[in-house]
Order: structure tokens, then C-alpha cells, then sequence
């Protein structure tokens, strides 16, 4: 069996009340309360997905944003497969701190080749009339660091939520080239790696 | 090895899980099984009679092991992603199957200062432990929900601990301990209550951690020299771990066996962090079992597991917010296998092989539980039986192998209880009574039945066929449930009678195994106070009566077993005696049950039989052992026997003064009244006395701490009661009683008739003859304490009712020393009153007994006080006491005062060598005084004047006589007695 699995792990990563935890509970089960608590360490939900006809497992880690909680969830940045860097569009503080959570992500996920990390760039919260973050504005940031792809989302309204997601599954799998290594959860294995297989009779 | 064919296994389900499982495990109400790659979770939970999903949950990587604790409800695993392994621990994992969907995550070591009022209680929690090697194998403690964590160079302890936070308690872990290790790389390991056992493919070591703060943890391993902080050594690893790696020979180590302090030469290095303690209990090395072919996995050792057994009658809580359990382990067991041998050790005061078990086949794996050893082949699930109630029993309770309780010897055969048929068996596992087992047909094998067999239909046995025509999957997940122990007892007590009229080993060896069951799971400690326990109780009571038959009938070295069991049954010995005599088909009886008859007999028993039963063991005794006879007759079961037929017996015996006794009591029984004299008459006082002593139960019988007299002894009482004293101060004097017992015997022999009194005449007769037998120092300062304490009580109420003693004050005198001479001066003090009660003599014997040598005055002080100094006999105690403390110038005083005329018998036989100043520096100047001072009737002073001065002229010289004169006497009255004096020195 391959070392790679069909789990792909997407972290969300941006400041305290951009909506990143909206952003999920919009994907995964589309809905979106106003009235969502912050987010408290680390938390994650299970999106199941079928890319080009294989069914991937999508586990989305939804953080805490706030500075106090960063002991909190630094130590599981590790292992991510996808990095989505939020921002909301009525908020320029929470823009100009890409740089800052981008930095956070690669020094605490150990990352190995920073340039070739698939990132995605979320601008949330595009129902609110009264925008600080131009779409040029925020393109241009895209652009000059690393050309990532960026998405203008609302969780509210489901705007561009579904496509944000997928096209980080899309990044990962076109990055690392592994839908070839996927494996199929509805095939079974009978080859139990750890335990000795006996000779048939 | 013998093999039955009972039925341990009852009935079995599905597991309904939708992909071929890759791991499982479970615990308390749980089957947790991972499949899709590893990668998910599904929970099934498992009661009486069904099987199903409960939840699942998706985990972080693929699962390579996992476990499961019932303490913290947490399933732990070992993980691996991108290559990496992980230690994560899922807890509130019950929550999956609510809405909330979403997981949160943590490090562990929880941070207070976070305030976590996001993590709900509904919501599932996942803990990371990041450690710094990749973690090889995990185990967790079943009685504090511990989690080792065994890595390449170190076993990591991971202790559960609960934090309160706004009112929930929030489960985490504390990293407790690291042990480094050399020269052993763990695959599996086992951890349970400070007990730590690891193993490598052909190596197990077994060890106990102590923390140095407890040091009453430490005192439980007898051997303390073997608890050391173990430091690596470098000479110890000379062994497997230094050869090298890349060697292209096969290098096989001898094997070996290590116990406790051995265990330092194996050559594994284990060394804590901190100032905690190692103690090895166990080491064991294997050469490669090759008998398959050279194939690694076919040789290697599996399935370590430490198995605790609990001290019974202990409650524990069953809050899981206290961490801190109450169970306490009383012995633990250690299993390990290699694939035809399987070992089982007790871990308790010692380190000992319990069992070997030798399989017919290759096995997979084991699971040991108190009852059984259930092993998979790959075809075949065997249920082997276990010795660990014996070894268990034999730690707790020390009355163990006496008369009192048995049970079946740990050294036993084990034996195979059912080899049951099963397809592809790969892994098994154990919880409560249900066994998990996962069967997977070989995919090239399916399509070899597929051909021979291909019409053969799936049925519910479990043996899985696989049709062509189906796509049914070709493995499953069985839960198979274990038979209830009454069941399988049952079963097998039914088995072993069709074994009973043969007297084969087969019979009392399955009797022995059914009876070690039912022990063990009356041992469970979460057995509660129910409808089951009831019945266990009485199957055990019954396993005992069964093997108390068994052993009864027995003529060999074991048959002495049938009165230990017989006893544990708790049937009375009438039901014993009437199941013995009802299934003997022999005439004469097993050598095991008179042995247990005359044991019973022996014993003090409440039981009483009935007249029929009785009759019916006075044949047998008479049959086979007539010299039993009287002894038997002598038990207080026998109370009811019909005297007449005993009588008739008693005729046949060898004349005795023993058998004299039974008849007269016999006799008295049926009022023949002149008939039990005359058997008394027929011996000596001394023949009585030696019957009795060989019989006390004739007069008395002991129930608990009562002393019950015997009716023979009421009959004594009134015929012949100094016969009945001289039986108790023989039986005192040879150790058959106290002295306690025999005041209970006086007391309840006495009881109506003194009501007044609370020591009987009897009790006082029986001390004071006791004294004439001179008894040990320490019983006669005891006998004279209380005779002194019981003569005063009797002089302060001179009122009493007079009894007559058995002896007199004189014939006590004649009879030992410890009663004195009576002192003239005594005698006439009290020769002018009319003496107070002379029929009773306790003045008289009070007296003697203070003028005598055994009696120490300053003891009886206290009870002086009480006397009073009203009449001259009361006041002569006085007096003889302070005469005896040397107080003579005060008794003088007090003689003057009260009783002038024994004033020169008291001087003359009291003031002795030494002290003879006190005549003329005492005596003379208060006779003097006092004829001075009193103006007539001082005859008895001036006699007294008279033999004063006779007695200092004989004593002094002419000088010291005429100085100590008075100045004032007349002359006349003084010189004969100075001219006698001159006539005395001119004569020497």
C-alpha cells in the first residue's frame, strides 16, 4: 500500500473572526449561523469528495485565530496537505496579516519547499457593502507571493465556498500528483500489512 | 493433554461492518474496528443478545494499532501519515454519532490558562502526544487506565488524570515516567498496575515499577534485594543487542529462564528517569521454533498479557471521576506464546511457571482470562482450562490445604475443554463474556472451494462457505459468546458422572476443573450481589459436596480431601451421612469418609443428629473401628442416640474406665440410677480422672466461648461433687482447660442455686484444690488473687448464706503449703469472740493463707481497706499484715489498744532476731505509760510489765537493763527481775 492515503488535510489559517469556521460549516454542511462562538484551539470536520471518479477524504482543520490561542493550534499545522490563508474583505488588518499567518504556517508545518506549497487565498465576507480590500488589492498579493490562487467567498450566502474547497483538493492532488496513488475506500484490502499471512491450504 | 467436549462457547453474531476489518479491539460494551485503509473508525456496541453500530469516526492516519480503555472510555492508537507515526488518544469518542460533527483537537498536558469553553461535552476530543521516538506498541492498565508507550529506546508512562473545569472534568494525561532500554526492541507490551511486561520476537521480559515515595508499595515483593535502580551496564549487554547488525549467520541465543534478581544477566538495560525503582520479576529467551520452516512470523513469540486477579470482599467505586481504583491486586498472571507452546506464570510472593500449554497446532494468538485460555489455530478456537483461581486462592487465604477448606492443586493437568471448528481464524480478542474473533479465508483458497464446493450454502455455523454464485464477503467479525459459568458447571459435573462408576481420573479431574471455574468467578470483583451470585454460591457449595462424595469414597493418600470439602459444602452431616450411605453399593465405607465422620465427631458441632442418624453412625464406627466407639459416643452430635442401643454396643466394648463412664452416662439417661453408681464404683478416683481426661466432653461441651456443662456433670454435682472438682483441677493442671473456662463451667453449673452469690462454693472448692496441686508460679499468684478477693468479699458480709466447703481450713493447711500455720497470738485474740461463721472458715483460711509463704501481703493491701477493724478477728488481719510488712511498733500500738492480753504472745513470737530493741525501747515504755495513766484495771498491763522485764533481763547486761528501767517504779517491783539478771551473767 502506498504511504500517501486518500486524506487530505486543509487547514484554515487567518485572524480571529474572518469566518473560517463558517467557511467550513458552509462546506461541509451547509449551513451558517450568525451566532457561531470562537473557535477554541483546533478543530476539524470530514468532507468526503469524489475527484475524477476517486473518492478522497477531506479533513478540514478549522483554527483559533486569536494570538492567545496560538500554542494552541501551532502544533498541529504539521502534515497539512493544503493551506487556505482567509481574509475578510471588511477588514484591511486581517489582509495585510496574510503575510504574517503565511510565515506562522511554513515555519510550524516544517514545510520543505515553502515555494511549491499549494496555498489558497480566501477574501470572505463579500455580502458586507462596506469593503477596505479591493479585488485588485488582494490579487496583487496573490500574484507577488507565490501566484496562488484567490477566491472571493461569503459564507453566508454560499458564494464560492464549494469552488474554494475543491479547487484546494484540485491543487493537491495536481502539486503532489497523486490521484494516480489514490486508493479507493469501497475497494477492500485483504493484505493486513502487520500481521503474518499464512500459507493456504 | 486431555480433551472434553463441553460447550464453553454459546452463541455467536455478526459484526455488521460493511468492509473487511483491518484491526479490532474492545472493552466494557464496545467492538472498535478500523477499515478503509485504516482510516476510520466504526464502534459496534455489543449486549445480551444483539450487535450493532453505534458510531464511527474518522482518525488522522492510518491506525497500525489501537486499544481500548475501559478506566478513561478512551481508544488510544498508533497512527501513521506521510511516514510519520502518531500517538493520539480519542476521548468523548461516544459523541461521533451526535450532530455535532465537528472534532476538536489538543496536545496533551492540558493548558490551564486557556479558558476552553468552546469544547463541549458533546463534542469529540482527540489528543496528540507528540513523543520523540516513533511509539512501536501500546498497552493500557484495566485497574488506572494507564497508557505505556513502547518505542524503540524507551517505555514512556502516560498517566490518566482528570481536570475540572468549569464544573466537567476534562480527561488528560500526565507524561509519568520514561524508562530507557537497552538490548530489547519492544513489539508488544502489557501493563497493569505498576507491572510492565514487553517482548521482542523471542525475548519477554517482565518487570514492576515502584515508585521510591511509596515504600509500602515496595514491601509487597518479598525479595527486596531484587529492587534496584537499573543502570545500564555495559558488561550486561554482551548478548543479542551487541552482535552485529549486518551479520549474514543466523545467531540463536540459548534459550533461558530468569527469575527476579537473575533477571539482571538477560542483558536488557532498563533505567528510569527519575529516582523510581525496577524490579524485575521475570525473564525468558527462546530459540526459533523451526518446526514449520524457516519463516520469521512462524517462530516468534505472541500474545503477552498480564492478567490481574483481585482480592475478594473489597468494594471499589464505580465513579470513573475517581482515578484512584480500590480494586487491589492480589496476584498477577503472565502469558506469553511461542506458536506450539504456551506459557502461563504467577506473579505474586513468587515468580512461578503455573502451566504449560502444548497446542495440537501452530497457533495465532491467545487470550487468558481468569477462566479460560482461549487460543486460535488457524482453524480452530480452543478453549484451554487455567490454573489461576488455585494460584489465586492460595495467595489470599492461608487456611488454604488444611482441614478446614481445600482446593484443586495449581499443579493440576490443564486440560482442553472444546476444540471448535472455525474457517481462516486471524485474530481473537476478550471482553466480559464475549470473545471477538475475525476469520479471513485466503483469497486462492476460496477459489479452491469454490470448485470442490461450490454448492454448498452459507449456513449460521460458523464455518463460512463460500459460493460462487455470491459476493459474499470471504471474511467476518464473530462475536462468540462465552457459555455462563453455572452453565458450563453444570455441563460439566454431567460429564464427569458418566465417567463416576468407572472411578476413572477423567471424573474427579473435570469435577476439579468445574469447581476451579466456578472459584474464579466468584473472585470477579465486579460480581455483585445478584440473582448470578446466588447461583455461583450455590454451585460452588454443590462443586464441593460433589468432590467431597468423590474424595469420601477414596482409600488413597487423598482421601483425607473429603473433610475440607465436605466442610466447604455447608451440608450438615446428617445430608453427608445419608448421601454416603444412601450411594455406597459396597458394604464397608471409603477410607475419606470416616476419616471425615471422626473429624466431625472430634469438633465441637452445633448440629445434633437425629436418633435414626445417630444409630446409623454407631454401626458403622461399630463395623469398621470399635475402639471409636466411646469417643464417638461422646460427641454432643450423638445427644439424641437411644441409650438402650447404645448400651448394647457399650457391652461388646473392652471394659475401661472410660466405657464405664459412657454406660453410667448412658444409664442416668434412662434413670436407672443404681446401675450408673455401680460404674462408677467399678474404678478409682484416678482411672475416672484419666477418663475424663481423655474425654472431657463428658462434662463439658464448648460453644464458641460458652462452656456448657454436660448433664453428667449436673449428676456429679449432686452424688459426687468432689469427684467432679478433682476431674476440673486434673483437667486444669493438664492443659484441657483454662482457668477462665473452668469459672464458666462452675458458673453454669452453678447458676440456680447461688443467685446470691457470684462466685459459686464449687468454683472456690475447685481453687483451692487447684492450690493444693501446686500450680505453676503465674496460675497460683492468679488462684490466690481471686480465693483472698472472695474470702474478704465473704468476711465484709457477715450475713451470708453459709455453705459448706469441701475442705476445711485445717485440712487446706495439711494439704500444701501455701496455707500457714495459724500464730498463737492470733488464736487468743480470737479465742474470746464467738467466732464468726466457723462453718464456712474464711476467716480462718484468710488468715493461714497470709501467714503462709506463697501469699505476697503487699498485693492484698488493696483489699485490706475494705476490712473493717470492728471485732479482734478482723482487726488480727490487720495486724498479721502489718507484721508482715515489719510494721511491728504500730501493730504493738494497735494490740495495746484493742487486745492487751495478746500483747507478750504477740511480742514473743513475732519480734525476732534483730529486732528485739523494740521489747525495751517499744514495749516497755507503753506498758509503762499506761499503767501510769489509767488509775485500776491495769492488771493485764502489769502482767504483761512482768513478762516484759523477764524477757530484757535475759536479753541485756546488767548496764543497759538498769538505764532502761524507769525512773519512777517502785523498787520492789523491779529488783527481782535485775537480781535475776545478775544470777544469769554470774552463771556464764
Amino acid at each position: 500500500m502506498s504511504a500517501k492515503s486518500s486524506l487530505l488535510k486543509i487547514i484554515l489559517l487567518g485572524d480571529g473572526g474572518v469566518g473560517k469556521s463558517s467557511l467550513m460549516n458552509r462546506y461541509v454542511t451547509n449551513k451558517f449561523d450568525t451566532q457561531l462562538f470562537h473557535t477554541i484551539g483546533v478543530e476539524f470536520l470530514n468532507k468526503e469528495l469524489e475527484v475524477d471518479g476517486h473518492l478522497v477524504t477531506m479533513q478540514i482543520w478549522d483554527t483559533a485565530g486569536q494570538e492567545r490561542f496560538r500554542s494552541l493550534r501551532t502544533p498541529f499545522y504539521r502534515g497539512s496537505d493544503c493551506c487556505l490563508l482567509t481574509f475578510s474583505v471588511d477588514d484591511s488588518q486581517s489582509f495585510q496579516n496574510l503575510t504574517n499567518w503565511k510565515k506562522e504556517f511554513i515555519y510550524y508545518a516544517d514545510v520543505k519547499d515553502p515555494d511549491s506549497f499549494p496555498f489558497v487565498i480566501l477574501g470572505n465576507k463579500i455580502d458586507i457593502t462596506d469593503r477596505q480590500v479591493s479585488v485588485e488589492e488582494a490579487q496583487a498579493w496573490c500574484r507577488d507571493n507565490g501566484n496562488n490562487p484567490y477566491f472571493e467567498t461569503s459564507a453566508k450566502d454560499a458564494t464560492n465556498v464549494a469552488a474554494a474547497f475543491e479547487e484546494a483538493v484540485r491543487r493537491v492532488l495536481a502539486i503532489e500528483d497523486r490521484s494516480d496513488q489514490l486508493i479507493n475506500t469501497d475497494t477492500v484490502n485483504l493484505h493486513r500489512k502487520p500481521k503474518p499471512t499464512t500459507a493456504c491450504c | 493433554m486431555r480433551l472434553y467436549n463441553c460447550h464453553p462457547f454459546g452463541s455467536q453474531r455478526i459484526v455488521p461492518t460493511m468492509q473487511a476489518p483491518d484491526l479490532f479491539c474492545c472493552g466494557r460494551d464496545s467492538v472498535f474496528v478500523t477499515s478503509a485503509g485504516g482510516c476510520k473508525v466504526e464502534v459496534f456496541t455489543v449486549c445480551q443478545d444483539l450487535c450493532q453500530r453505534l458510531c464511527s469516526f474518522s482518525t488522522l492516519g492510518k491506525v497500525l494499532h489501537m486499544a481500548y480503555n475501559d478506566v478513561g472510555d478512551y481508544l488510544v492508537t498508533i497512527e501513521e501519515k506521510n511516514n510519520i507515526s502518531s500517538l493520539r488518544a480519542y476521548v468523548n469518542w461516544r459523541c461521533a454519532s451526535n450532530e455535532n460533527p465537528r472534532v476538536s483537537v489538543r496536545m496533551v498536558g492540558f493548558k490551564m490558562k486557556s479558558p476552553h469553553i468552546g469544547s463541549s461535552k458533546d463534542q469529540m476530543e482527540i489528543i496528540e502526544m507528540p513523543l520523540s521516538e516513533p511509539p512501536l506498541c501500546i498497552a493500557c492498565c484495566p485497574l488506572q487506565g494507564d497508557l505505556l508507550v513502547g518505542c524503540k529506546s524507551k517505555l514512556i508512562i502516560f498517566h490518566l488524570k482528570y481536570i475540572s473545569i468549569q464544573d466537567s472534568l476534562i480527561l488528560d494525561f500526565d507524561c509519568a515516567l520514561i524508562l530507557h532500554i537497552t538490548g530489547i526492541c519492544p513489539v508488544q507490551a502489557s501493563f497493569c498496575a505498576g507491572y510492565i511486561g514487553i517482548m521482542s520476537d523471542l525475548e519477554v521480559l517482565v518487570m514492576k515499577v515502584v515508585s521510591t515515595l511509596s515504600e509500602t508499595q515496595l514491601t509487597t515483593h518479598q525479595d527486596m534485594s531484587e529492587v534496584e535502580a537499573f543502570q545500564e551496564k555495559d558488561n550486561l549487554s554482551t548478548s543479542a543487542s551487541q552482535l552485529p547488525e549486518s551479520c549474514d549467520f543466523v545467531i540463536c541465543q540459548r534459550p533461558m529462564e530468569l527469575i527476579s534478581e537473575e533477571c539482571k544477566m538477560c542483558g536488557i538495560g532498563v533505567s528510569p528517569e527519575d529516582c523510581t525503582q525496577v524490579c524485575h520479576l521475570l525473564y525468558r529467551r527462546f530459540a526459533p521454533d523451526f518446526t514449520e520452516g524457516i519463516h520469521v512470523e512462524n517462530t516468534r513469540l505472541h500474545s503477552l498479557q498480564l492478567l490481574p486477579m483481585y482480592k475478594t470482599g473489597i468494594s471499589f467505586a464505580t465513579d470513573p471521576k475517581s482515578a484512584t481504583p480500590q480494586k487491589e491486586v492480589l496476584v498477577m498472571f503472565c502469558f506469553f506464546s511461542m506458536p506450539h507452546t504456551g506459557f502461563l506464570y504467577s506473579i505474586g510472593s513468587t515468580v512461578k511457571l503455573l502451566s504449560l500449554y502444548q497446542y495440537p497446532e501452530t497457533s495465532q494468538q491467545a487470550v487468558l482470562t481468569p477462566q479460560f485460555l482461549h487460543v486460535i489455530t488457524r482453524n480452530n478456537l480452543q478453549c484451554f482450562t487455567v490454573r489461576c483461581s488455585a494460584a489465586a486462592v492460595r495467595e489470599e487465604d492461608p487456611y488454604i490445604d488444611t482441614t478446614m477448606k481445600s482446593c484443586p492443586p495449581v499443579s493440576m493437568d490443564v486440560c482442553t475443554l472444546r476444540m471448535q471448528l472455525f474457517i481462516g481464524l486471524k485474530a481473537i480478542a476478550h471482553f466480559k463474556n464475549y470473545l471477538i474473533i475475525l476469520t479471513k479465508t485466503n483469497m486462492e483458497a476460496t477459489e479452491e472451494r469454490r470448485v470442490s464446493t461450490s454448492q454448498r450454502q452459507r449456513s449460521k455455523k460458523p464455518v463460512k462457505n463460500k459460493t460462487a454464485q455470491d459476493a459474499e464477503p470471504n471474511w467476518n467479525l464473530y462475536v462468540v459468546s462465552t457459555t455462563p459459568t453455572v452453565q458450563l458447571y453444570k455441563e460439566m459435573v454431567e460429564y464427569s458422572k458418566r465417567y463416576e462408576t468407572a472411578k476413572t481420573q477423567g471424573s474427579i479431574h473435570l469435577l476439579n476443573e468445574a469447581h476451579l471455574l466456578v472459584r474464579a468467578a466468584l473472585m470477579d470483583p465486579n460480581l455483585e450481589e445478584s440473582l448470578a451470585k446466588t447461583e455461583l454460591v450455590a454451585a460452588f457449595k454443590e462443586s464441593c459436596a460433589h468432590l467431597g462424595d468423590w474424595f469420601s469414597r477414596l482409600g488413597t493418600k487423598h482421601s483425607h480431601l473429603a473433610l475440607p470439602y465436605y466442610k466447604m459444602s455447608c451440608l450438615s452431616i446428617s445430608d453427608i451421612i445419608n448421601r454416603v450411605v444412601g450411594m455406597e453399593m459396597l458394604p464397608g465405607y471409603g477410607r475419606g469418609f470416616l476419616f471425615y465422620l471422626k473429624h466431625v465427631l472430634f469438633e465441637e458441632q452445633d448440629e445434633q443428629l437425629s436418633e435414626a442418624v445417630a444409630v446409623k453412625v454407631i454401626e458403622i464406627f461399630n463395623a469398621v473401628d470399635k475402639a471409636q466407639l466411646p469417643h464417638v459416643l461422646c460427641s454432643p452430635c450423638l445427644a439424641h442416640v437411644c441409650p438402650t442401643k447404645a448400651m448394647v454396643y457399650l457391652q461388646n466394648l473392652q471394659p475401661s474406665a472410660l466405657v464405664s463412664l459412657i454406660k453410667a452416662n448412658m444409664a442416668r439417661r434412662m434413670n436407672d440410677l443404681d446401675t450408673c453408681k455401680n460404674e462408677i464404683q467399678h474404678h478409682s478416683e484416678m482411672m475416672l480422672l484419666c477418663a475424663f481426661m481423655d474425654e472431657p466432653r463428658l462434662l463439658m461441651n464448648h460453644k464458641g466461648k460458652e462452656v456448657i456443662p454436660t448433664a453428667l456433670a449436673f449428676y456429679f454435682k449432686d452424688t459426687v461433687p468432689g469427684l467432679l472438682v478433682a476431674s476440673l483441677v486434673a483437667l486444669h493442671e493438664n492443659n484441657k482447660i483454662s482457668l477462665t473456662e473452668a469459672e464458666l463451667f462452675f458458673q453454669a453449673l452453678c447458676e440456680k442455686m447461688d443467685d446470691e452469690d457470684n462466685v459459686p462454693q464449687m468454683l472456690v472448692d475447685f481453687w483451692e484444690a487447684r492450690l493444693s496441686a501446686y500450680p505453676p508460679e503465674s496460675v497460683l499468684q492468679d488462684i490466690l488473687f481471686k480465693l483472698t478477693s472472695y474470702y474478704v468479699w465473704r468476711i465484709c458480709r457477715p450475713h451470708h448464706l453459709c455453705v459448706k466447703p469441701l475442705r476445711s481450713p485445717e485440712d487446706l493447711r495439711n494439704s500444701c503449703s501455701h496455707f500457714g500455720l495459724i500464730s498463737p497470738w492470733i488464736s487468743k485474740m480470737v479465742s474470746k469472740e464467738s467466732a464468726l461463721c466457723n462453718h464456712c472458715g474464711e476467716f480462718l483460711k484468710l488468715q493461714s493463707l497470709l501467714s503462709g509463704p506463697s501469699m505476697d501481703v503487699k498485693l492484698f493491701l488493696p483489699f485490706l481497706k475494705l476490712i473493717p477493724e470492728d471485732s479482734n478477728s478482723s482487726l488480727s488481719i490487720h495486724i498479721l499484715c502489718a507484721t508482715r510488712l515489719m510494721q511491728y511498733e504500730k501493730s504493738i500500738d494497735k494490740l495495746l489498744d484493742c487486745c492487751p492480753e495478746a500483747i507478750i504472745a504477740y511480742a514473743k513470737h513475732e519480734v525476732k532476731e534483730g529486732s528485739q530493741t523494740i521489747w525495751w525501747n517499744k514495749l516497755l515504755p507503753e506498758l509503762c505509760n499506761r499503767i501510769r495513766s489509767s488509775q485500776s484495771n491495769n492488771e493485764v498491763f502489769i502482767s504483761s510489765l512482768k513478762d516484759t522485764l523477764e524477757i530484757m533481763a535475759m536479753e541485756l547486761d546488767t548496764k543497759d537493763f538498769l538505764n532502761a528501767l524507769p525512773d519512777d517504779g517502785t523498787a520492789a517491783f523491779f529488783l527481782p527481775y535485775l537480781l535475776n539478771q545478775s544470777k544469769k551473767k554470774l552463771t556464764f
